[in-house]
C-alpha cells in the first residue's frame, strides 16, 4: 500500500494505491462548521445531489445509468465531527480490470456529473425532485420517535447539554425545512462548493499520475482555501448533582441511558486511554457492564458503553424492564466507580489492547476505514496505523484510573415502557 | 482435500469432508489481514418437529429452542467465557439463529488457529444445567421485548405468521415469552444431540489462512472427540396450503406514518425445469424491475406523494411456496395496497431491462468476493440450503436468461395475499 497527498491549491487530493480491492473508491469531503440552522438544508442538498443531475434528471434515469456502469454506487453522509460537519460523497465501482477498458474514467465522469452538474435550471433546483426529497426529509424528521433507542439518545443529549452542538438533531428541523426553496438551496450549493474545506480520496489498484490527471480534469476546486480549526468540544459546567429524567412511552422495553461528561483530555488520552477505558467498562461480552448486568443478574440483553472523544461524552445504554430500573442503575454505578478505584487487572488491559490492535489491522482490509484513518490524521492530527499500534501498548493502569476520575455521570434518562397492553405474536 | 477454483473471482475453495461427516470449506485470501470462521449447523427454528436421535416418535419442541441453545452454548463447564477468550487476541465472536440455521463465528487478524480450536471445542461441548438455563430466560425475554418495539421486525414476523398456516416459518425464531419460559435443559440436550452431529454441520473459513495447516488442525481436533454414527435426521414435512392464514390484520404501535406489509404466497412446487438455486434470483430480478429504484411504478408513487421512501421488497421460501414481501410507509393505505396489487400482477417486462439487471448481479458477485465476511456468509448459506458450495456462482449468473425468467414469471399467481398494517397509536405519547 502506498499513500500520497497532493496539495491542489484550494483542496487536498489523497491517493491510496493498494492491490487489496477489486473496486475503486472516490470520496469527496466538504467540511464546514456545524451550525444548527444549516443541518436541514445540508441534508436536503445531499439528498438532491444523490437523486438526480442535469444529465439524468430523474431518480429512475440516474439509477438506470448507474446499473449500466456495472452497478456503480454513490452515497452520501453528513458526519458530525465535534464542532464540524463533514458532507461526504462516496462512489464505489469495479476496477475496469473486472469489467471493460475505459470504465474507470466513465465511472469517475458519472460521479462528477452528480457533484458538479446538478439538476438546476435558471438558478433553481428541479421542482419534481425537490418535492420528492422534501417529502422524504419531512417524514424522516416527523418519525423521530419511531426508533426508541435513537429517540432516547437524542433526548439524552438535549437534556445533558441544551443548546450545545451535541443536542442538535441530525435529521434536521421542520421549521427549517419549510424555509428551504429551490432558489436558496442552489445558493447553499454554491456556498458549499466554494467555501468548504475540501479533501478528496481515491483508493484502489490505480496509477498515481493517472488518477491525478483525471482529478485535474474533472474536479472543480473551491474558489478559496479555507483554514481549518479545532474540532474538539469541551464542557466547563460539570454538574454537581446528576439529573434524572423519566419519560413515558407506549413501548414494551424501557431504554435506559446514562450520559457522562468527560473532563478535557490530552491527545493521548483521547486516542488511546479512553478507548481502553470504555472497552473494559462496556465494550463487549467480556466487559464489566455485560458481565454484571446481563450475565450475573439477567437484567438485560444488550448493554454497552460508547464514547465520543471529540464531544467529551460517554454514554451507557441498556434495554431493560422498567421494574428493574433502580437495581440496574445501582449496578452500573458500581461498575463506573470500580473503574475509578482501579478494580480491573492487567489482563483486562491486555485484552483491550489486543482488540485495538486487531482493529488497526482490519483497517487495511477496508477502503472506507483506510480513508477515515487518513482523514482523522488530516483533520484531528490523529496518529496513523503503525504509530497507533505502538502507542496503545503504552497505556498503563494508572492512566486509566486517572481518566476514570474525569468521567462524571451527568444525566440519567429512562424512556419508560411496559405500562401499556402490547400485542404479541 | 479438493482444490476447486472459485470461477471469475480470483479465488480457490479447498473442500474436505471429514470421517465424522463434517464439511470444511476454506477460501484463502492472501491480500488481506483478517480471517473469519463460521461453524454452522443446519438447524434453526424451522426444525421444530422431528424424530429425536435414538427415538422413534415425532416430537414437537417449544418455540425458540434453537435460539435458546445458541445462547447456552456460550456457557462453558470450566467457566472460560468465549467472549473473554476471543478478546484475548482481539477477535470478535458472535452467533445467530434464523429459521434455517444456527451459526457461531469469530473473526480477527491474530491467533487464528487457537481461536479455531476454541470455536470447535466450545460448540462441541454443551453444558446445560437447570440453574444456567433459568438464568438465561430473563436475558432472552429482554431480547424478545427489544424486537417487539421494532415495527419492521413486528411487521415481518406477524406477516409470516398470517401468511402461513402450518409451516414453522410462521413462528418467531426466538419464540414467545411463554414458550421461552417453558424451555427445560432436557429440550436443549434433545435438540443438541439430534442436530449438532458433525455430519449436519460445516466449518467455513475465509481470509488470510493456510488451508493445509487449517485442515490438519481440524482433523486432529475432531479425531480427539467421540461422535455417534451419523443417522439421517427425520424432520416433519408440511403440506402447506395455498391459502393464507389471515388476509388482513391491523395493529397500533408507536409509529408516525402507517407501515404496510403485503405478503404474496406463491406455489412453486410445479416449477420444475428451472435450476432451483436460480429461482430466488429470478424472483429478485422481478421484484427489482417492478418496485426497485429503476421502476416507473416507484417513481410515480413518489411523484404522487403516495410514498416518500423506496419500497422494501424481499422474499423467503419453503419447499413448496415462495413468499414475496413488499413494505411501504404511507398515509394513503388503500391506494397503496391497490396500486401494488395491480403492479405485481402486471407481469409485462422488457428484455433490455432484464439484461441490465443481470449485469448488476454479475457485478455484485465480484463486489461480494472482496469481503471475507460476505464471502463466508454466502458459502454458509449455500451449504445450508443446497448442501454444497456454489463454486461457479459467476457462471450460474451468466446462465440467467430471459426465457427462463419469463417461465418463472408466467408461473406466478398473486391470488393469495396477507396484509398487515401498523397504524400510529391513537393516543400516542
Amino acid at each position: 500500500m502506498q499513500y500520497q497527498k497532493y496539495n491542489k491549491g484550494n483542496y487536498n487530493l489523497h491517493i491510496i494505491q493498494t492491490d487489496r480491492f477489486k473496486t475503486i473508491d472516490i470520496i469527496v469531503n466538504y467540511k464546514n462548521e456545524l451550525k444548527k440552522e444549516e443541518i436541514t438544508i445540508r441534508n436536503f442538498l445531499m439528498d438532491m445531489l444523490l437523486s438526480t443531475c442535469e444529465k439524468y434528471p430523474t431518480t429512475r434515469a440516474l439509477a438506470v445509468a448507474s446499473e449500466d456502469l456495472y452497478n456503480i454506487s454513490v452515497n452520501g453522509t453528513n458526519v458530525r465531527s465535534g464542532k464540524y460537519s463533514i458532507l461526504s460523497f462516496k462512489c464505489r465501482f469495479l476496477n475496469e480490470k473486472y469489467t471493460e477498458v475505459g470504465m474507470n474514467e466513465k465511472s469517475i465522469a458519472f460521479f462528477m456529473d452528480m457533484l458538479y452538474h446538478p439538476n438546476v435550471k435558471k438558478g433553481c433546483f428541479d421542482e419534481i425532485s425537490f418535492e420528492i426529497v422534501k417529502k422524504s426529509l419531512e417524514e424522516d424528521i416527523r418519525s423521530i420517535k419511531d426508533n426508541p433507542r435513537r429517540y432516547s439518545l437524542l433526548r439524552l443529549y438535549e437534556i445533558m447539554a441544551p443548546n450545545s452542538k451535541i443536542s442538535y438533531h441530525a435529521s434536521g428541523y421542520l421549521e427549517d425545512l419549510d424555509k428551504i426553496t429551490r432558489e436558496n438551496l442552489y445558493t447553499y450549493y454554491q456556498t458549499i462548493r466554494n467555501t468548504s474545506i475540501v479533501d478528496i480520496f481515491v483508493i484502489g489498484d490505480i496509477d498515481f499520475s493517472q488518477v491525478e490527471a483525471w482529478m485535474d480534469t474533472y474536479i472543480i476546486p473551491p474558489e478559496n482555501r479555507i483554514p481549518t480549526g479545532n474540532h474538539i468540544l469541551t464542557y466547563t459546567d460539570v454538574r454537581s448533582e446528576e439529573q434524572i429524567v423519566k419519560e413515558q412511552a407506549d413501548i414494551t422495553q424501557s431504554q435506559l441511558l446514562i450520559g457522562c461528561k468527560v473532563e478535557e483530555l490530552t491527545a493521548f488520552e483521547r486516542q488511546y486511554v479512553m478507548n481502553i477505558y470504555s472497552f473494559i467498562l462496556g465494550g463487549g461480552g467480556d466487559s464489566k457492564l455485560f458481565q454484571s448486568v446481563r450475565e450475573k443478574n439477567s437484567l438485560c440483553y444488550a448493554i454497552s458503553s460508547s464514547y465520543n472523544y471529540l464531544n467529551h461524552t460517554l454514554v451507557i445504554s441498556a434495554g431493560i424492564d422498567a421494574k428493574t430500573y433502580d437495581k440496574t442503575v445501582a449496578l452500573i454505578r458500581e461498575q463506573i466507580e470500580s473503574m475509578q478505584s482501579g478494580e480491573f487487572d492487567e489482563e483486562a488491559i491486555q485484552k483491550a489492547v489486543a482488540v485495538f490492535i486487531s482493529g488497526c489491522k482490519e483497517v487495511e482490509d477496508s477502503s472506507s476505514l483506510l480513508s477515515n484513518t487518513y482523514l482523522s490524521h488530516e483533520y484531528l492530527g490523529n496518529d496513523l496505523l503503525e504509530e497507533k499500534i505502538e502507542n496503545i501498548k503504552k497505556v498503563t493502569k494508572k492512566m486509566i484510573v486517572e481518566l476514570a476520575k474525569k468521567v462524571h455521570v451527568d444525566t440519567i434518562f429512562l424512556l419508560e415502557g411496559g405500562k401499556y397492553e402490547q400485542d404479541s405474536v | 482435500m479438493n482444490k476447486i477454483p472459485y470461477n471469475h473471482l480470483d479465488l480457490n475453495i479447498y473442500e474436505e469432508v471429514l470421517d465424522n461427516g463434517l464439511h470444511v470449506y476454506i477460501v484463502p485470501k492472501e491480500n488481506c489481514n483478517n480471517a473469519r470462521a463460521t461453524f454452522v449447523t443446519r438447524y434453526g427454528s424451522n426444525q421444530s418437529e422431528f424424530i429425536p436421535k435414538g427415538g422413534k416418535e415425532m416430537i414437537r419442541v417449544p418455540d425458540g429452542v434453537a435460539h435458546f441453545l445458541e445462547h447456552k452454548l456460550f456457557e462453558q463447564k470450566d467457566g472460560v467465557d468465549p467472549f473473554s477468550f476471543f478478546d484475548e487476541s482481539g477477535s470478535e465472536c458472535n452467533a445467530s439463529t434464523n429459521p434455517w440455521q444456527t451459526s457461531y463465528w469469530f473473526a480477527g487478524p491474530q491467533n487464528f488457529e487457537k481461536n479455531l480450536e476454541f470455536l470447535l471445542d466450545f460448540v462441541q461441548d454443551p453444558y446445560f444445567t437447570k440453574k444456567n438455563v433459568e438464568k438465561e430466560k430473563g436475558i432472552i425475554v429482554q431480547e424478545l421485548e427489544m424486537y417487539m418495539d421494532d415495527p419492521y421486525r413486528v411487521g415481518f414476523e406477524k406477516s409470516n405468521f398470517n401468511t402461513l398456516q402450518i409451516h414453522p416459518l410462521r413462528i418467531r425464531t426466538g419464540g414467545s415469552k411463554e414458550s421461552v419460559e417453558s424451555i427445560m435443559k432436557e429440550d436443549l440436550y434433545t435438540c443438541y444431540e439430534t442436530f449438532y452431529h458433525p455430519s449436519n454441520m460445516a466449518l467455513v473459513i475465509t481470509g488470510n489462512v493456510n488451508p493445509q495447516s487449517i485442515i490438519e488442525l481440524v482433523q486432529k481436533n475432531q479425531a480427539k472427540k467421540e461422535f455417534s454414527t451419523p443417522e439421517p435426521i427425520i424432520i416433519k414435512e408440511y403440506n402447506e396450503p395455498d391459502e393464507v392464514f389471515k388476509e388482513l390484520e391491523t395493529v397500533e404501535m408507536r409509529v408516525t406514518i402507517p407501515k404496510i406489509f403485503i405478503n404474496y404466497k406463491i406455489n412453486i412446487s410445479e416449477l420444475k425445469d428451472i435450476p432451483a438455486p436460480l429461482i430466488p434470483t429470478y424472483v429478485s430480478i422481478y421484484l427489482d424491475l417492478k418496485f426497485g429504484t429503476t421502476s416507473i411504478f416507484t417513481e410515480q408513487l413518489k411523484q404522487e406523494q403516495i410514498v416518500a421512501e423506496d419500497l422494501y421488497c424481499d422474499f423467503s421460501n419453503i419447499d413448496t411456496h415462495i413468499i414475496i414481501s413488499i413494505e411501504g410507509e404511507t398515509e394513503k393505505k388503500d391506494v397503496f395496497i391497490q396500486k401494488v396489487d395491480e403492479e405485481i400482477k402486471n407481469t409485462d417486462t422488457c428484455e433490455a431491462d432484464f439484461i441490465r439487471k443481470k449485469k448488476t448481479i454479475l457485478s455484485s458477485c465480484i463486489f461480494m468476493s472482496d469481503h471475507i465476511g460476505r464471502l463466508n456468509h454466502r458459502i454458509v448459506n449455500d451449504f445450508v440450503k443446497y448442501g454444497k458450495v456454489r463454486n461457479d456462482l459467476y457462471g450460474e449468473y451468466q446462465s440467467l436468461n430471459y426465457a427462463d425468467f419469463r417461465k418463472v414469471v408466467d408461473h406466478f399467481s398473486f391470488e393469495h395475499k396477507s396484509i398487515f398494517i401498523i397504524n400510529p397509536k391513537s393516543t400516542s405519547i
